[in-house]
C-alpha cells in the first residue's frame, strides 16, 4: 500500500498527514505504531531507541466495564508509580482535558466528545516520544468536533516531542499542524510547511488542489 | 446504568414482591391441604404439605437429611469443578485456535447431542459404581454450557481493545487480567450457572445407581418403603437448594457484571 513513503516529522512540532481514503494514512500510523509490521523499510526515532508512542484512535477504545480512572491507569502500567501517586496524575491529566471530577464515571455514561477526550488523556499519561492521532475526531458531530480542535490547539504544549496527526480535513489539518504532507500513491505527494500568521485559506486551498491533483482518478472513473 | 437496571426490579416494596412471589403456591399447598384433610384424595399418592414437612423434619432430626444433602452437595460441586477445568482450557484452545476448533467442532456437537444418563451404562463400565461414575455425569452435563459461553465470551473480547492495550505496552499477562477476563465475565458466569443447574438436576438421575447417600438415592429409598411423604420432602428440599444455588450465581454475576452492558458500547 504504501511504496517510497519517506517522511520526517520533526520533533516538538505537529506533522499533519493528509490523503484520500485508503491511501494508507492510518498504516503508516500502525506501522510506526508497531501494530502492524512493514515487508521493508525502516522506522526510525532519533536518538530515542525504544520511543514510548502514544496512540489515540478514531473510536475512544474505552473499556466499558471500568470506569475512567481505571482506563486511564492502564497508561500507567509500565510507569511504576505508587497508587497515591498514580491516582494524582490521573486526576490532574483528567483535569487538564476537562474531564476535572469524571474519573469515576463509566464510558457508557460519556458523550463522545468526553470520551475521545478521555482517549487523549490515556495517550498523554505515558509522556509519549511520538503522539499519533489516527483522525482523533472522525467520529464527532461538526460542532463537537470544531470545540475539539480548539481544546487540541490549547493542549499543543502537552502532546509531547513529536505529533503525527492523520485526518481527512484540510481545515482542521492547517488549524493543528506545523507541518502538512500529502500521501498520494503510497509516497509524499507534497508537503506544506504551516507559518504562523500566514492566510489560512490561502494555504486551505493550496492543499485542496493538490490533493485533487493527487486524487486517484483512474479508479475514480 | 445499574440504577437504571435495579430500579425495574425495585419498583414494588420488598413485602410486596414476596407475597407476589408466593401467592400462587400457598393458595395450591392451601387447597391440597384442605383436600387431604377431608378425605378428597388419596394421601398415599398426595400426602398432605403438612404430611411432608412432618417427614422432612424427622429426616432432619434423624440427621439422615444431613448426610444425604452433604453428600449430593458434595457430587455436584466435584463434578462442576471438574466441568470448569475441563471445558474453559478446551474453550480456550477452540478459540485461539483454527485448526482445534475444526478437528473438535464435530466430536463435540456429537457428544452434546447424546443424552449424559444415555452414556450412564457406560459410564458404570468404565468408572465402576463409585463416586466417579456420578462425577462423570454431572461433568458431562455441566461441561457444554461451560464451553460454549466461554467461548462466546471470548468472542465478545474486541480486537480494537487489544491493540489499544498494545499501544499502552500491557503484557500478555496484563491483557488477560484487565481486557479479556473481564470483558468475557459476563457471559462466563451465565454459563456457570446455566451448568449448575443442569449438573444440580442431573444428580437424581446420577444418583440411581448403587448409592447409599444422597439425596437421589433418599428418593429411591423413599418410594421403596412407600413412604411418598418422603419422597415429597425430597425432591423439596432439591428443589429449595437448586433454587438457593441459582440466586447466589445471579448475585455473583451481578457483581462480576458492573459494567453489564459490556458490549453495549465502544
Amino acid at each position: 500500500m504504501l511504496n517510497g513513503l519517506d517522511l520526517l516529522a520533526e520533533s516538538g512540532q505537529v506533522h499533519a498527514i493528509l490523503g484520500f481514503s485508503g491511501c494508507g494514512k492510518s498504516t503508516l500510523l500502525r506501522l510506526i505504531a508497531g501494530l502492524d509490521t512493514a515487508d521493508a523499510g525502516t522506522i526510525s526515532f532519533g536518538q530515542v531507541t525504544a520511543p514510548r508512542i502514544g496512540v489515540v484512535f478514531q473510536e475512544p477504545r474505552l473499556l466499558p466495564w471500568a470506569t475512567l480512572s481505571e482506563n486511564l491507569a492502564l497508561a500507567l502500567r509500565r510507569v511504576g508509580l505508587s497508587r497515591a501517586d498514580q491516582a494524582r496524575r490521573i486526576a490532574a491529566m483528567l483535569e487538564l482535558v476537562g474531564l476535572g471530577g469524571c474519573g469515576d464515571l463509566h464510558p457508557a455514561e460519556l458523550s463522545g466528545g468526553m470520551a475521545q477526550r478521555a482517549a487523549l488523556a490515556r495517550a498523554l499519561l505515558r509522556n509519549p516520544d511520538v503522539l499519533l492521532l489516527d483522525e482523533p475526531l472522525g467520529a464527532l458531530d461538526p460542532l463537537t468536533r470544531r470545540q475539539m480542535q480548539d481544546e487540541l490547539v490549547r493542549l499543543r504544549a502537552h502532546f509531547g516531542r513529536t505529533t503525527l496527526l492523520v485526518t481527512h480535513e484540510v481545515a482542521e489539518a492547517v488549524r493543528l499542524a506545523d507541518r502538512i504532507s500529502i500521501i498520494a500513491d503510497g509516497r509524499i505527494a507534497h508537503s506544506f510547511v504551516v507559518r504562523a500568521h500566514a492566510d489560512a485559506s490561502a494555504l486551505e486551498a493550496a492543499i485542496l488542489q493538490t490533493l485533487f491533483a493527487a486524487a486517484p482518478t483512474a479508479r475514480a472513473a | 446504568m445499574d440504577a437504571r437496571a435495579k430500579s425495574v426490579v425495585t419498583d414494588d416494596p420488598l413485602w410486596l414482591r414476596l407475597l407476589t412471589a408466593a401467592a400462587v403456591p400457598l393458595a395450591v399447598l392451601c387447597a391440597w391441604e384442605i383436600a387431604a384433610r377431608a378425605g378428597w384424595l388419596n394421601v398415599y399418592l398426595l400426602p398432605a404439605p403438612t404430611a411432608v414437612l412432618r417427614a422432612g423434619a424427622e429426616l432432619a432430626r434423624s440427621g439422615e437429611l444431613a448426610r444425604d444433602v452433604g453428600a449430593s452437595v458434595q457430587r455436584v460441586l466435584v463434578g462442576f469443578v471438574l466441568a470448569i477445568v475441563t471445558a474453559v482450557p478446551v474453550a480456550v484452545l477452540v478459540q485461539r485456535c483454527r485448526t482445534a476448533e475444526k478437528l473438535l467442532r464435530f466430536p463435540l456437537n456429537f457428544v452434546r447431542a447424546t443424552a449424559p444418563l444415555a452414556l450412564l451404562p457406560l459410564l458404570v463400565l468404565w468408572c465402576g459404581i463409585g463416586e466417579a461414575t456420578k462425577w462423570a455425569v454431572i461433568l458431562l452435563v455441566g461441561f457444554f454450557p461451560i464451553l460454549l459461553n466461554t467461548v462466546a465470551g471470548l468472542q465478545s473480547v474486541r480486537p480494537q481493545w487489544l491493540e489499544m492495550a498494545r499501544t499502552l505496552d500491557l503484557t500478555p499477562l496484563e491483557r488477560v487480567r484487565f481486557v479479556i477476563v473481564p470483558a468475557a465475565m459476563p457471559v462466563f458466569v451465565a454459563g456457570l450457572r446455566l451448568a449448575f443447574g443442569n449438573c444440580w438436576r442431573a444428580l437424581v438421575g446420577a444418583e440411581l445407581i448403587a448409592t447409599s447417600v444422597g439425596l437421589g438415592y433418599l428418593i429411591m429409598d423413599a418410594q421403596a418403603i412407600a413412604r411418598t411423604d418422603m419422597v415429597y420432602a425430597g425432591i423439596l428440599v432439591i428443589g429449595t437448594l437448586g433454587f438457593a444455588a441459582d440466586r447466589a450465581f445471579v448475585r455473583l454475576t451481578r457483581g462480576l457484571a458492573g459494567g453489564g452492558d459490556a458490549l453495549a458500547e465502544d
